[in-house]
């Protein structure tokens, strides 16, 4: 037979892709320890001009004049949920990750602005 | 705890360091004359409309602005995918400036704008006029370039639609989807990076597969002729098109169709190195460069683009003007209506800075796409990002993973119906 | 519905190694991934791939599950002479896919 030289390169091979899932929630994270982290932030006098800068990010999915299917109105927001929340999700125990990655990179003086914006913005 | 960026709060008081008032003087004198520092806006999208809403909103009157764009309505190009899809209308998906005119004083023309005088600060418009500066905003998002793709052109592009400026494309390209019949097939030719919408191709690809399967068309095939080695979210939408589609869609990397020799719109075919496609539908998505007035403004670099300085949207050629979104070279944020509309923020506050006494913080930016595979099926990708000397840096990040539940996956579709919603107000409103 | 897709020159000096591509368009189902109703959907793939030049075995391949959805071969071969390759692809079912390509060498 005709001498044939071959080599192969088989280019789709994925291994299948690993069910990775989403990270577990913080195991327990002390929920006092939590408070004590909401109680210090609404002890600060937030900047509200601050807070209107930043709270623009927020603008792009959260709508100001009602609430949008999925993503809820936070347009005056009572501070204590809000700043509970936003350190719900800086501390990784509540698992969106759009707002956990935004909440990430907040200070407790940015939490305070905000929360002082969004209340202001509610009093108007 | 996590790790967490702490900022530090620059503010710039004009008054207390030149005197009330000081800060006219170096205004012009026709502006003195006029009494308002005037904005220029050149494009009507998330970038330019966000813009435009923010300084005119945060500057209580005090900036005189001027939004151009050449159309009378915009068709936002995110979620045209999902009228592709039947998902949303051609009127949900179509907005127009009304809004920004009634509540917030801005003045809206109609014209296209050709040029940009830099030296006398000025803007000419296609009727004849030109319109003077203090401040200039182009976000005049992308312009095709249609001999990147060998037997493509403006023209065969009323046959073969792009698709990928939203509008007349769009409808173009809805029309062939609903006429294909069983046993006929698509091809999309995907662009190479850097282009609008990094996700867009494949997701739409998925809107094509759900039109089809819902016909029960068995029989035709999409088969995406790529130039990229890989792609945005490609462990997800090749997890969805398995599922969902399994057997529907063949997607060719340049291993192995090995270049595009050339585009026969009339005949219907792709001929590639390795193949030649066949499809009564050709979606040809062709390499993309800035807009049209970029170039003429003398802004852009060799690869098409607009150098941005990352700390304020400013073009590193010339600091009155700033520049927005799919135009711009913004470091690793992605060519996104998101990205543009927080870049627009950026610069809005840097606007009011340099021309009123109103405070300036540090930049800051964010991105997330989202991107549907099947009804409920959403996906995501997303990050932030901050200015650093040489681009805007991910600082963190996040993708949507393989596996999910039904329930996260519909969680997440519903959060890009209400993001809609939310950037629509954020810009029009 | 499998289609395979193959790529080889026309012509050849003899002697010369030529580049041979060969692609079908198949799911290549795992048989471990659920359906929407928790169901398991049944293994189904290309499980050999086969080439012959003029009826002599030029190049095979056994292929299990942890392919990708339409598998691709590149290979070279020498051609000492015209003659015809010859492309095999086995599925799980029972299916053959062929095809085959001339060659003219002088």
């Amino acid at each position: 037979m005709p001498r044939l030289r071959f080599n192969v390169a088989i280019m789709a091979i994925v291994l299948p892709a690993l069910a990775a899932g989403i990270p577990a929630a913080v195991a327990a994270e002390d929920a006092t320890e939590i408070e004590v982290i909401v109680e210090s932030i609404l002890a600060i006098d937030g900047d509200p001009a601050f807070g209107e800068y930043l709270g623009g990010e927020c603008a792009t999915c959260h709508r100001r004049s009602a609430p949008a299917e999925g993503i809820p109105q936070i347009s005056g927001i009572d501070p204590q949920h809000f700043v509970h929340a936003m350190v719900e999700y800086r501390e990784g125990i509540r698992t969106n990750e759009v707002m956990r990655t935004t909440a990430a990179r907040l200070s407790d003086e940015e939490i305070a602005a905000l929360a002082a914006h969004f209340t202001d913005r509610a009093a108007r | 705890m996590t790790q967490k960026f702490k900022t530090s709060i620059t503010r710039r008081h004009f008054g207390a360091l030149l005197g009330a008032g000081a800060a006219t003087l170096a205004m012009p004198a026709y502006l003195r004359a006029q009494g308002r520092p005037r904005v220029v806006v050149v494009g009507g999208g998330p970038g330019g409309a966000t813009a435009a809403r923010y300084i005119a909103k945060d500057s209580n009157g005090e900036i005189d602005v001027t939004l151009i764009d050449a159309n009378e309505t915009f068709t936002t190009c995110f979620f045209s995918n999902l009228y592709l899809g039947d998902f949303q209308s051609f009127d949900d998906i179509t907005h127009n400036w009304d809004q920004l005119v009634a509540n917030h004083g801005i003045t809206k023309i109609t014209a296209y704008a050709t040029g940009v005088d830099r030296a006398a600060k000025t803007v000419t418009l296609d009727n004849g006029d030109t319109v003077e500066y203090d401040r200039l905003v182009l976000s005049p998002g992308i312009d095709i370039v249609y001999d990147s793709v060998p037997g493509y052109s403006e023209e065969v592009s009323e046959i073969a639609p792009h698709a990928w400026r939203a509008g007349r494309q769009t409808q173009i390209l809805k029309e062939k989807l609903d006429a294909l019949e069983d046993g006929q097939h698509i091809v999309m030719v995907a662009p190479p990076n850097p282009y609008r919408c990094p996700p867009g191709p494949y997701e739409r690809v998925s809107m094509f597969a759900h039109v089809l399967k819902r016909k029960g068309f068995e029989n035709s095939r999409i088969y995406v002729i790529d130039p990229k080695e890989a792609f945005s979210k490609q462990a997800l939408f090749e997890e969805g098109w398995a599922r969902h589609y399994p057997g529907m869609v063949e997607w060719y990397g340049p291993d192995i169709h090995g270049g595009i020799l050339n585009v026969d719109a009339k005949a219907g075919i792709v001929e590639t190195d390795f193949d030649t496609f066949e499809g009564a539908l050709l979606n040809i998505i062709p390499a993309q460069r800035a807009g049209a007035i970029a170039h003429e403004a003398g802004l852009t670099n060799e690869a098409g683009w607009v150098p941005i300085d990352p700390y304020t949207m400013r073009s590193q050629e010339d600091e009155e003007v700033y520049v927005l979104g799919d135009a711009t070279v913004a470091g690793d944020m992605p060519k996104s209506g998101f990205s543009a509309n927080s870049q627009a923020k950026v610069a809005a506050m840097n606007i009011r800075g340099d021309l009123t006494d109103a405070n300036v913080f540090p930049a800051r930016y964010a991105n997330t796409c989202w991107s549907l595979i099947e009804t409920d099926d959403g996906v995501k990708v997303g990050a932030q990002y901050q200015p650093t000397d040489e681009k805007i840096e991910s600082v963190s990040s996040f993708i949507s993973q393989t596996g999910e539940s039904d329930e996260l996956r519909k969680e997440t579709y519903e959060e890009s119906l209400g993001w809609y919603d939310g950037i629509i107000e954020d810009m029009f409103s | 519905m499998s289609r395979p897709r193959v790529s080889l020159p026309d012509t050849a000096e003899a002697g010369e190694i030529i580049t041979i591509r060969a692609l079908i368009s198949h799911v290549m189902e795992n048989g471990q991934r659920r359906d929407s109703s928790g169901e398991t959907v049944p293994r189904q793939i290309i499980h050999r791939f086969t080439c012959a030049f003029n009826g002599e075995p030029v190049f095979a391949c056994d292929l299990d599950t942890a392919i990708a959805a339409n598998p691709y071969f590149e290979f070279t071969a020498k051609v000492p002479e015209s003659g015809t390759f010859q492309f095999e692809w086995h599925d799980d079912d029972g299916s053959v896919y062929t095809d085959e390509r001339t060659i003219s060498v002088g």
